[in-house]
């Protein structure tokens, strides 16, 4: 169930230099929340800043006995919502509401057999749950008689600069095959991670599935990647949202559909945020 | 506690209403709000034709308050005769339909369509959308709201609210020229038309370049115009402009609201409204009153 609250934060720490995770007490979202959804946060009792910012789940805690209690979010510090965000402690509250958005494909639905995730940015985010979880390594969202699948994941993540890596650890410790690049070569491949990308799937195997998330440039770049490889791949957009349930119509982008213009507006938050890359119509889509 | 009031000819349960673009088609919010419990519904506004509406960025946060041009982005009368009406026609709530014409033609033709839908309670005209870049303001000139809305009272038998912009210099000609229009209301305020920049790129933020600011910003301005026009005009008052708490509501209804709209307290604060409603009783009889509508426009003024 959907579900606004006002909830403790537990703790707010600082990944890297301006990067936090804050985790929030709320059992009843933990519960549901799925990989690749999200929720609306913002401090409690403030009207500046006003809007809640979008984060997407990035863990869910659990009590001793294995419970979901609370929810992990990353975020990195850009504008007024983030900063204040960060400003807040243990004990202090926000109000937030969700689980919000669709999830990334999971078992049994599509042929996840090789998933490549691919990161730009702060999008790295979504990812830690969608490993978990097709890995099945922990079970998210209600009692699932799912399958773990059989599949393996890599993981690629392409950042500005080497401190922007935090939580690179958390990847690794899942055992599974990581990258990275970086756009100064502080770390990793010295470039652009969909070059990178490219690279590895051209050595093989080659992935079933690509989940992608990330700056819309970096987006529009992967759909081509998936495209000219011939791998079905799904992002994840960062859109501007005000709501983030469908009542205010700003998050929209542009979505194939049979009208006469070939395309027409969409609500990311409430038919997103994850599109196949090639039900959107990025030619529409202005960069700013 | 009676919390029922009237705008005109459409009773209403309580006055606590959802504003037009800030709730959508009432069925995304139904996670965060018990729909039956509100006064009424007002949906985003619906055009003759569909419109995709301007390009993204269309909104920009601002201090306690946003600047939106959302551009009208809807699908047309007859799909929210078709799609919408059912749904929100059968929440047990008033549905007042909201709609914005081109030209002066359009009002009453989309009011004439109206008309015919068994579940819409009553109309409310959209008169000014600042975001539609060309369109013609129906609300800046007394003459032209006057005839506009008299053409749209002359083609239904439903209640008209017209809803006015903040936008003029004298609110008091415009909201009698409503008046006189046969409206049952004037709802009052739109949106502010204002602007952001980013200096670094030295462009306008949004796509549209200006845009309406909304929230608890414009409280004040909105607060004013309610408070003038009850004090001048007779007809009964929708107040809308940064409501965000039951303060702000009870502020309202003591200048001289009948009924109130949430807007984007909606979008920061998605159940608010439900809260208000849990509050609205107490707060009445704190005044000493057994009714809301003792309590509408008892603001002593100083002398
Ligand atoms: C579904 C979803 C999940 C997300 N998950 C995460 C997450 O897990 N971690 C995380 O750090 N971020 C995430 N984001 C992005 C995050 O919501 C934004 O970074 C945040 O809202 C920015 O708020 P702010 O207060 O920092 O910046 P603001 O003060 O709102 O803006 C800072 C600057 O960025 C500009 N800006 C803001 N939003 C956008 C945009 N979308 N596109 C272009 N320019 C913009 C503003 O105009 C301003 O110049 C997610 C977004 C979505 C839609
Ligand atoms: C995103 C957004 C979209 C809006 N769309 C409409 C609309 O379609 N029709 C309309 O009559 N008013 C529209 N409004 C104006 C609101 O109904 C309301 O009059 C205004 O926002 C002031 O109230 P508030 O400060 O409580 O939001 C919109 C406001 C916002 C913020």
């Amino acid at each position: 169930m959907v579900l606004q609250s006002t909830a403790t934060v537990l703790s707010n720490e600082m990944l890297g230099e301006t990067i936090f995770k804050i985790r929030v007490e709320q059992p009843a979202i933990a519960r549901e929340i799925l990989p690749g959804q999200f929720a609306m946060l913002r401090p409690h009792g403030r009207t500046d800043p006003l809007l809640g910012r979008p984060l997407a789940m990035y863990d869910v805690g659990r009590s001793d006995s294995g419970e979901p209690t609370s929810i992990d979010f990353v975020y990195l510090v850009q504008g007024n919502g983030t900063r204040a965000l960060a400003s807040l402690g243990p004990g202090d509250r926000v109000d937030l509401w969700g689980p919000l958005g669709n999830s990334f494909p999971r078992h049994p639905s599509n042929d996840l057999k090789r998933v490549l995730l691919l990161a730009g940015g702060i999008g790295q985010t979504p990812f830690l749950s969608v490993a978990k979880d097709l890995l099945g390594q922990q079970t998210y969202g209600a009692p699932a008689n799912r399958q773990a699948g059989e599949t393996s994941v890599s993981f690629i993540w392409g950042v500005r600069t080497k401190s922007l890596l935090a939580g690179l650890n958390d990847f690794q410790t899942l055992g599974i095959e990581c990258h990275v690049a970086t756009d100064d070569g502080s770390a990793g491949h010295h470039g652009r991670v969909t070059d990178l990308a490219r690279q590895l799937i051209e050595r093989g195997p080659r992935p079933t599935a690509i989940f992608s998330c990330g700056p819309e440039p970096m987006l529009v770049a992967v759909a081509r990647l998936g495209q000219e490889c011939q791998v079905p791949t799904w992002v994840s957009l960062e859109t501007r949202m005000a709501c983030g349930y469908g009542v205010c119509f700003s998050c929209v982008c542009p979505v194939k559909d049979s009208s006469p213009a070939g395309w027409d507006y969409s609500r990311v938050c409430l038919e997103g945020p994850i599109f196949r890359s090639t039900a959107i119509e990025w030619n529409e889509i202005v960069h700013q | 506690m009676d919390l029922s009031v009237a705008l005109g000819r459409l009773s209403l349960a309580n006055p606590i209403l959802v504003a037009s673009g800030t709730f959508g088609y009432a069925k995304e919010a139904a996670p965060f709000v018990d729909l039956g419990r509100l006064g009424g519904i007002v949906p985003k506004t619906v055009t003759s034709l569909p419109r995709a509406g301007n390009r993204p960025p269309r909104i920009v946060e601002t201090a306690s308050g946003m600047l939106n041009s959302i551009g009208l982005d809807n699908d047309g009368i007859d799909h929210f005769i078709e799609h919408h009406v059912p749904y929100l026609s059968r929440q047990g709530t008033r549905l007042i339909a909201n709609v914005a014409g081109k030209t002066e033609d359009e009002f009453p033709s989309l009011v004439a369509k109206l008309d015919l839908v068994a579940g819409v309670d009553a109309i409310e005209l959209n008169l000014s959308c600042p975001n539609v870049s060309g369109g013609i303001d129906f609300a800046t000139k007394p003459e032209v709201t006057e005839r506009v809305i008299r053409r749209c009272y002359e083609s239904t038998g439903k209640p008209i609210l017209a809803k006015l912009t903040p936008n003029v210099t004298d609110i008091l000609s415009i909201a009698d020229a409503a008046r006189q229009g046969g409206a049952d209301a004037v709802t009052l305020i739109n949106t502010l038309v204002g602007t952001a920049i980013d200096w670094r790129k030295r462009r306008p933020i949004l796509s549209n370049v200006v845009g309406g600011l909304s929230g608890p910003a414009i409280k004040p301005i909105a607060l004013r115009m309610v408070m003038m026009v009850a004090r001048k005009v007779a007809i009964p008052i929708v107040g809308v402009g940064g409501i965000s708490t039951l303060d702000d509501v009870m502020e309202f209804l003591i200048a001289g609201a009948s009924a109130v709209q949430l807007g984007t307290v909606n979008f920061f604060d998605p159940s608010s409204s439900m809260r208000m409603l849990d509050d609205l009783p107490t707060a009445v009889a704190s005044l000493g009153a057994s009714s809301v509508q003792e309590v509408i426009g008892t603001l002593e003024w100083p002398r």
